[in-house]
């Protein structure tokens, strides 16, 4: 299987920007991530480079963290929501606003389960890591993660069904 | 839809990035990526440090050495006296050991160094010890070629040979620590002359110095002398080093 350097740039991005809620920084940490890859591995076809890269923007997001005490619990508890949920109901036309409505109503329900549940969501279910490297870049075991997994989807499809969001 | 695929859809709706990254920068680091600009930095070893710094020592440092192991063959023949003779050719070659030690400085490339892949003290260190061994093997060779013509054992012969040297290292050494010697770097070759010449001296025959030591069996203080000013040189040399770094930090 050949690696897309595009596609896991994105990927890693939308992680990235998760964890920091900075486009230039979650960038540079991407890019930081590739780079001590590449100058410690060499290749990106080895068998482990997408965890790999994944432990290193993470440990590079956790870096930024301490020093600026930045975590994604800030945004969802900052009044970015209010604010998001003020500009949709002023802003919102007709189509757009159903978007925003279930946008937030997501964010909502996500907002009420744990960190690590979002992050397992992110990982597997959005960025399509598999549940053996998402083991390895939270230091789980797959059984572990398959666990979690399911409780974590769980536990959304029961708030967003809250939401009145058919989860299935 | 499956609802694995609606599931996504929804959780895109918190996961997607509100910005996307900058694509003109993304292309760049991509592109440096692809075309392996980016890659496993070169780890070098020890042995190829010392390799490279080899090969950038100057020929004239081991022309210098090998110019006395020449002389010294030419002078010892049918001369047994020619120990101090040989022994006075040393402090020149102490200066151009010296003087390559501290090329980067001559030609201030000291900072740059000091960013290369092995840190300035570490390469100066590798050229000392390099060309310090390389001087001493030429003056024990010099000492086992000349022992038949010679009535002192190879070690005092060594100890005659390597005296001069030695007391030229520390002195130029010392000079390096001055803002005389910093502004100046061949004025340890005045010194070097000048050891030369006293050497030189002890070869007149009522000598009061040299000699009679090894004559009354007091050889042995020229060897403990040249242990110990072999120790010397060591630390100063390591003295002068950590004060570069010291002065190199306040400029900068």
């Amino acid at each position: 299987m050949t690696f897309d350097i595009s596609r896991q740039y994105d990927r890693l991005y939308r992680y990235c920007y998760y964890h920091t809620h900075n486009r230039i920084l979650a960038q540079d940490i991407v890019q930081e991530a590739f780079t001590r890859y590449m100058e410690r591995y060499g290749s990106l076809n080895e068998k482990n480079a997408v965890p790999y890269l994944y432990v290193i923007a993470r440990n590079l997001c956790i870096d930024h963290y301490r020093r600026q005490g930045t975590l994604a619990e800030k945004y969802l508890q900052s009044q970015s929501y209010e604010e998001d949920q003020g500009a949709a109901q002023t802003d919102a036309e007709d189509s757009l606003q159903s978007f925003l409505i279930t946008k937030l109503s997501v964010q909502r329900a996500l907002s009420r389960l744990s960190e690590e549940e979002r992050e397992l969501l992110l990982l597997i279910s959005v960025n399509e890591v598999s549940a053996r490297e998402a083991g390895m870049i939270l230091g789980i075991s797959r059984f572990a993660v398959y666990r979690r997994l399911r409780l974590a989807q769980k536990h959304l499809r029961t708030e967003l069904g809250k939401e009145g969001i058919d989860g299935d | 839809m499956t609802s694995e695929a609606k599931n996504r859809e929804l959780l895109l709706l918190f996961f997607e990035p509100d910005e996307k990254p900058n694509p003109a920068k993304k292309e760049a680091f991509l592109k440096n990526v692809m075309t392996g600009q980016i890659t496993r930095a070169t780890k070098i070893t020890l042995d190829r440090m010392l390799l490279i710094q080899v090969k950038y020592i100057r020929k004239m440092a081991w022309l210098a050495a090998l110019m006395i192991l020449l002389a010294a063959a030419l002078i010892t023949k049918g001369n047994p006296d020619s120990v101090l003779q040989i022994a006075a050719l040393t402090p020149l070659l102490a200066f151009v050991t010296e003087i390559e030690t501290r090329r980067s400085y001559a030609y201030g490339m000291a900072e740059l160094e000091m960013t290369t892949a092995f840190s300035l003290r570490s390469i100066r260190y590798a050229r000392f010890m390099i060309l310090g061994l390389f001087d001493m093997a030429v003056l024990a060779g010099i000492s086992l070629l000349i022992r038949k013509y010679v009535a002192m054992s190879v070690l005092l012969t060594l100890a005659h040979l390597i005296l001069p040297f030695l007391l030229t290292m520390i002195g130029a050494l010392l000079l390096e620590r001055t803002v005389f010697g910093r502004t100046h770097p061949y004025g340890s070759g005045v010194l070097a002359l000048l050891i030369a010449v006293v050497t030189e001296g002890f070869l007149i025959p009522d000598s009061p110095v040299a000699i009679p030591f090894v004559m009354y069996g007091f050889g042995w203080v020229l060897e403990l002398a040249a242990v110990f000013l072999l120790a010397a040189v060591i630390a100063l040399f390591c003295a002068n080093i950590k004060q570069d770094e010291e002065m190199t930090a306040i400029w900068n």
